[in-house]
């Protein structure tokens, strides 16, 4: 079988090896090693080898994202990185930044996270406020370009 | 006579006093929040019951509902695990007017020992040796905090009254930092206990983190259980135990238990608890806290002890005198224990969420497993991200340890990120095999488990995985994780 890998595509059915039972099997010394896969999110999956776990992508099926374009005008946006609750935030609109300054803290499983500005800039909007449940991926705050 | 008892708990704490309950004879009764429907505690209980809601306030702290219960259902005594109401004397006292039997301490020492200033003016009187510290009363100004913080000398630590895990507390380098240190333990510990009241303490270099558990019955007796060492602890929580400690001789444990067992005498402690101690380099112990409650990481002492810690709580309980004597506790072998939480150690342990698609615990000589979860589980924001208590025993230290390497590696788990590789490298690294563990242990060495490249005989096992599920695989694949949306915004 071809995998498309994100790091390019590579066929299995060239690999010596054997999928058999919760093993691979080496098909010339019968050497086993006890192997568990599983999806992790995305394009990404998770395979457990032997005690060691290791995350594979798949190239993507659609069209490619832009590379640093996308990055960069990811920087002005700040998105939830867990589903959670918004403890505080730390800016108004209108406020200069620096970069590394913390902005939002929110909690998820009991745990606090600081998010931090990448860059300087000023607050262009504050999107939540104390004691807001967000999503996953939710945007908190814009930057003005 | 106890018949029908009711566990105010979740995930594996639950799970694990179930069993227990069960063995004796005795009826397990589950709660559950709406989330937690489906959960292994409710399905390995005798009798479940709704608490209904989402949040921990909602449900497992929601004292009315689960008095409610207790009263429809004919339950006779409340099992509180750990976290949750465990150490709410309130709750305790509202389940003596309901002729409830709390399954712990009397209320009195409960809230005693909850305020942490109170529980070390008990300690000194007692005669235990503390921590240099100021503790002022009510209202004091940042200039006295300052002058105190001069005469017990910097590092200090900065810490809430009400405290524990680490929320309200700072460590503070110099004096031009102490004013800061202090307004942020006082928010956070205003949000985390409602009380914002912090003390002042010194702060030791590389301690160890040992604790004494103790076992009291209602007729005044008062055993320990030797030592458990915690010293590997990441942001004050604990990952790895350990029991006996390796820089613990027979003779310091006997002073250690000692004093703990007089302490506990003096306050009158009935049933289990720990006391918690900081050992320096030079074998000179300083008390902590005491926890008034079964400890996370009760096992390990149940391993070298063979004793079960919760069954003697039951008995305990119910008037009857200790189950064990002092002269017939004496440990054998060695116990550890490792947490497995749904934390990535490649994003500064930001818990994960997803579904456990596959969750095989290790079974061997030597290996015992507490899990709140098996496969399938789904594991959501709502509660502590701990999925299970992965427990070695063995004649010395090496073999518990060797155990415990080999148990990690072979525990399947996939479906989310979490911190098994990364206790794995702590368990291989050379000086936690030597036994150098202290508190900073984590911050002084590089842990490394992160990715590597995929051995090719990984791939085809992906490939024949995917093409199992290529029938509902479909072309709705996402093109990004969050993380890559997140861009280069850091998270701490």
């Amino acid at each position: 079988m071809k995998l498309n890998l994100s790091s390019g595509p590579i066929e299995t059915d060239d690999i010596p090896w054997e999928y058999h039972q919760g093993n691979v099997r080496n098909k010339n010394t019968g050497r086993q090693l006890p192997v568990r896969v599983a999806h992790l999110e995305g394009n990404r999956y998770q395979i457990w080898l032997s005690g060691q776990i290791y995350e594979v992508e798949l190239a993507s099926a659609g069209p490619k994202r832009a590379g640093a374009g996308a990055t960069s005008s990811n920087e002005n946006t700040l998105k939830s990185s867990m589903p959670g609750t918004i403890l505080s935030v730390k800016v108004k609109k209108g406020e200069e930044v620096l970069a590394g300054q913390p902005l939002v803290i929110m909690e998820s499983m009991k745990m606090e996270l600081t998010l931090e500005a990448p860059r300087a800039g000023k607050v262009a909007r504050v999107l939540v406020h104390p004691g807001k449940m967000v999503e996953l991926g939710a945007v908190l705050l814009e930057l003005e370009k | 006579m106890m018949k029908k008892i009711l566990i105010a708990n979740r995930g594996e704490i639950a799970v694990r006093v179930t069993r227990t309950l069960q063995q004796m004879g005795l009826t397990a009764c589950a709660v559950y929040s709406d989330v937690d429907k489906d959960a292994l505690h409710v399905q390995l209980a005798d009798e479940a019951y709704a608490l209904g809601g989402t949040t921990s306030l909602e449900s497992y702290l929601n004292q009315d509902k689960l008095l409610q219960i207790c009263k429809d259902h004919q339950i006779d005594a409340i099992h509180p695990g750990y976290g949750f109401l465990s150490e709410n004397a309130g709750f305790a006292r509202r389940c003596a007017l309901e002729n409830l039997i709390f399954i712990g301490p009397n209320p009195d020492v409960i809230e005693g020992m909850g305020d942490k200033l109170n529980a070390k003016e008990k300690m000194v009187a007692a005669g235990v040796p503390v921590v240099p510290s100021f503790n002022p009363g009510q209202e004091t100004s940042p200039e006295q905090y300052a002058e105190e913080a001069e005469k017990i000398g910097y590092p200090i630590l900065v810490k809430a009254a009400a405290g524990g895990g680490g929320k309200g507390m700072r460590r503070v380098d110099q004096p031009q930092d102490l004013n800061a240190s202090l307004e942020a333990a006082q928010n956070e510990a205003r949000k985390a206990f409602g009380d914002d009241r912090v003390f002042l303490e010194k702060y030791l270099a590389n301690p160890r983190h040992i604790e004494i558990q103790i076992f009291g019955d209602q007729h005044g007796n008062v055993v320990h259980l030797g030592e458990r060492e915690c010293s590997i602890q990441r942001r004050y929580q604990k990952v790895i135990e350990e029991a006996p400690s390796p820089a613990v001789s027979p003779e310091l444990r006997q002073e250690m238990g000692e004093t703990a067992c007089k302490a506990a005498r003096a306050i009158g402690y009935s049933n289990a608890g720990t006391m918690e101690f900081l050992l320096d380099d030079r074998g000179k112990f300083y008390f902590l806290e005491v926890n008034t409650r079964l400890q996370v990481e009760h096992p390990i002492t149940e391993c070298v002890y063979d004793v079960d810690l919760v069954r003697a709580q039951i008995q305990v309980a119910q008037g009857q005198p200790l189950p064990f004597q002092q002269e017939d506790l004496k440990p054998r072998g060695w116990a550890m224990e490792c947490r497995l939480y749904a934390e990535d150690p490649g994003r500064n342990f930001m818990p994960c969420t997803g579904t456990l698609s596959v969750y095989e615990p290790p079974i061997g000589p030597g290996i015992r497993c507490d899990s709140g979860v098996q496969q399938g589980s789904v594991i959501s924001v709502h509660y502590d991200p701990m999925l299970a208590k992965l427990v070695t025993f063995g004649h010395d230290r090496e073999e518990a340890r060797q155990r415990m390497v080999w148990a990690l590696g072979h525990f399947p788990v996939l479906g989310l990120r979490h911190n098994l590789p990364y206790l794995k490298a702590v368990l291989e690294h050379p000086e936690f095999q030597k036994g150098n563990t202290h508190t900073h242990f984590l911050q002084q060495h590089q842990i490394d488990s992160g990715p590597t490249q995929v051995p090719k005989s990984g791939l085809v096992a992906l490939s024949h995985f995917l093409q199992q599920q290529k029938p509902t695989q479909g072309t709705t694949i996402q093109a990004t994780t969050p993380f890559q949306e997140l861009g280069n915004w850091r998270i701490r």
